[in-house]
């Protein structure tokens, strides 16, 4: 039985629909990400499944009990809000126990139960501080002991880490993951940051307009993109996309080479090639122009090369050091491609 | 433009003006309180004076004002308990579900003159013999108290964060637990603004009390009235019965002060 369950969810606001007709199925310990830009609907999605906001058809379910028009608490599921939300006028255990004291769960199994939590997430020295006394990263913490602290059926995240600065936010998001390993909960975690999604998930779920764009394993999405949107939006540095011509099961590229295909696609389409499949010299198809910009990473260099309108970037060796000005090409094997329709969808 | 200094001379006359008129009529009350009944009434004012004691001795020994007093406060209080107790849960209602006329009725009920009240409610609160008690002065200062504390209360409860509500209800929370657990103690501030409002307004308040107290709960503001006869009027003991009648608003005045910066909600929200 999935531990979550969404049958055909339709929210809208007013005349404007935000999830249209949404489905899929969480197993028991999956830990999920949806992902997407800004008004895809990926946190209006999370909260529907906590039963903090209402929709006009569908089905939500949980651990096969559909638990539409339940409220939030009768749901068995705990959320950790963007931002915190921990009460400020609360101590710190104070705060972690507060379901359990809501649940009418005695004192003394209270303290033992905020102990254990506050062991596992190390914020025992902190117990007895108000929210107002504590690091961001420690009321990450507080808030993801609230919701631990309640074995939850499913664990929601509304971008949890979106508050923290850079190295605070690579700390933590190890430390969700391995929190995931301990627990084997089911999660389920919002995020517009890929990176964040990659790492963490065992499943993405694409979110455009309210649609799912794409359910897979973060190496599915990468390897198999199912629209240039997904082939875009996962991956760092994007994939590179270059208008190409199809007929008779070949690519034309812009210089004029060409390079078979087993699509049936003719006419116009966008040839997408990730930055790390590109190199410099060697054998195969090539992308050719002038070096417009070279950013040393250290481990890596990132090369932009400009050929008319067209930029594409390429993620080569640290130890190689061309020269902006200089005309190259960028080889590629043509079977790490992808070719895009004109509407975006893969072909 | 104006040089700075004379800018500043400016504006310091400005707040002396505005001072002369908010402080006058209170200084002028307060003096009176101590002059016999001749000097009060002298033109031009008398500031330099003898001060008796006289005004205040009639007050407290020849009248029942400490009993008014004491009716004046049961009224407040009661009043005051009553506007926060129907106010609040109006308030943060009306702040999460961002509806805002049932708030603006009553702002209507409020800038009603309250003659419009007095005929229909003498008529009502006498068919079931309440008129004459405290339960119907606490109960018609309500019109006055519940507005007041729903539209002070009304900002705080707007600037909580409805996270942190949201996150009562997954914790568990039916709505009078959140009300009573997260939103209360976090505007705990404006509560005490709101009730020293209520209580100033109820504690000034005339004309429902004129209408609908009895003998036994005639309040301070009323029995004052006595002071004032066909042709003379007693204004050394008037203005006695008006210093003590403004005294316990000043004090909780100069109290609000101090409440209105709130700062609880800190520490809620992000970093």
């Amino acid at each position: 039985m999935p531990a979550l369950s969404i049958r055909n969810v339709v929210k809208r606001y007013g005349a404007a629909e935000v999830i249209r007709s949404l489905s899929f199925d969480v197993s028991p310990g999956e830990f999920i990400v949806f992902v997407g830009p800004s008004g895809c609907g990926k946190s209006t999605l999370l909260r529907m499944i906590a039963g903090l906001e209402d929709f006009q058809a569908g089905e939500v379910a949980i651990d096969g009990r559909v638990v539409n028009g339940l409220a939030p608490w009768q749901r068995d599921i705990a959320m950790v809000f963007q931002d915190y939300a921990l009460y400020p006028h609360m101590s710190v255990a104070a705060n972690i126990g507060f379901s359990l004291k809501m649940a009418g769960i005695d004192r003394k199994a209270v303290a033992a139960k905020v102990d254990r939590v506050a062991q596992v997430l190390q914020i025992g020295h902190l117990l007895d501080r108000k929210p107002k006394a504590l690091s961001g990263g420690q009321r990450q913490r507080v808030a993801i002991g609230r919701a631990m602290v309640r074995d939850p059926k499913i664990f929601l995240f509304d971008e949890p880490l979106s508050n923290l600065d850079a190295k605070l936010r690579v700390d933590m998001r190890a430390e969700i993951k391995q929190l995931h390993q301990r627990l084997g909960a089911t999660m389920i975690y919002v995020t517009h940051d890929q990176v964040e999604a990659m790492t963490l998930a065992d499943r993405i779920v694409v979110l455009k307009e309210g649609r799912i764009e794409q359910i897979g394993t973060p190496s599915e999405l990468y390897r198999a993109p199912a629209s240039r949107f997904v082939a875009s939006f996962i991956g760092s540095p994007a994939m590179n996309f270059v208008p190409v011509e199809v007929a008779d099961g070949a690519i034309t590229l812009p210089g004029g080479e060409r390079i078979p295909t087993p699509s049936a696609h003719a006419g116009r389409a966008s040839f997408g090639i990730r930055p790390e499949h590109l190199s410099l010299g060697g054998d195969g198809p090539a992308l050719r122009g002038t070096i417009s910009l070279v950013e040393p990473l250290g481990a890596d260099t990132l090369v932009t090369i400009a050929s008319g309108e067209e930029r594409v970037l390429a993620r080569l060796p640290g130890d190689v050091a061309p020269v902006p000005g200089e005309v190259v090409a960028l080889t590629f094997d043509p079977g790490r491609g992808a070719l895009f329709s004109v509407e975006g969808r893969r072909v | 433009m104006t040089p700075p200094a004379a800018r500043r001379i400016l504006g310091r006359l400005q707040v002396a003006a505005m001072l002369v008129a908010v402080l006058a009529p209170l200084a002028w009350m307060v003096l009176s309180s101590f002059k016999v009944s001749r000097d009060v009434m002298a033109l031009p004012p008398r500031l330099i004076f003898t001060p008796t004691l006289d005004n205040y001795r009639e007050l407290f020994l020849r009248t029942d004002f400490l009993h008014n007093t004491w009716n004046s406060l049961v009224v407040a209080l009661g009043a005051t308990l009553l506007g926060l107790v129907l106010g609040a849960p109006a308030a943060f209602a009306i702040a999460w579900h961002r509806t805002t006329w049932p708030a603006t009725l009553t702002l209507f009920a409020r800038m009603a003159p309250g003659t419009l009240f007095l005929l229909p409610w003498f008529i009502l609160f006498s068919q079931v013999d309440l008129v004459g008690t405290y339960t119907v002065l606490i109960l018609t200062h309500g019109a006055i108290t519940v507005p007041v504390a729903l539209w002070t209360l009304l900002p705080y409860f707007d600037a909580l964060p409805r996270a942190l509500i949201e996150s009562a209800q997954m914790d568990g929370c039916r709505p009078h637990a959140i009300l009573g657990r997260i939103a209360l103690p976090l505007v705990a501030p404006g509560l005490v603004v709101a009730a020293i409002l209520c209580f100033v307004f109820t504690w000034n308040y005339f004309l429902f009390a004129l209408a609908l107290s009895g003998f036994d709960t005639k309040t301070a503001i009323v029995a004052s009235f006595n002071f004032i006869g066909e042709g003379v009027t007693n204004w050394g003991a008037l203005m006695a019965a008006a210093t003590m009648i403004a005294l316990p608003p000043l004090v909780l005045a100069l109290l609000v002060q101090r409440h209105l910066v709130s700062g609880l909600s800190s520490g809620a929200v992000k970093g």
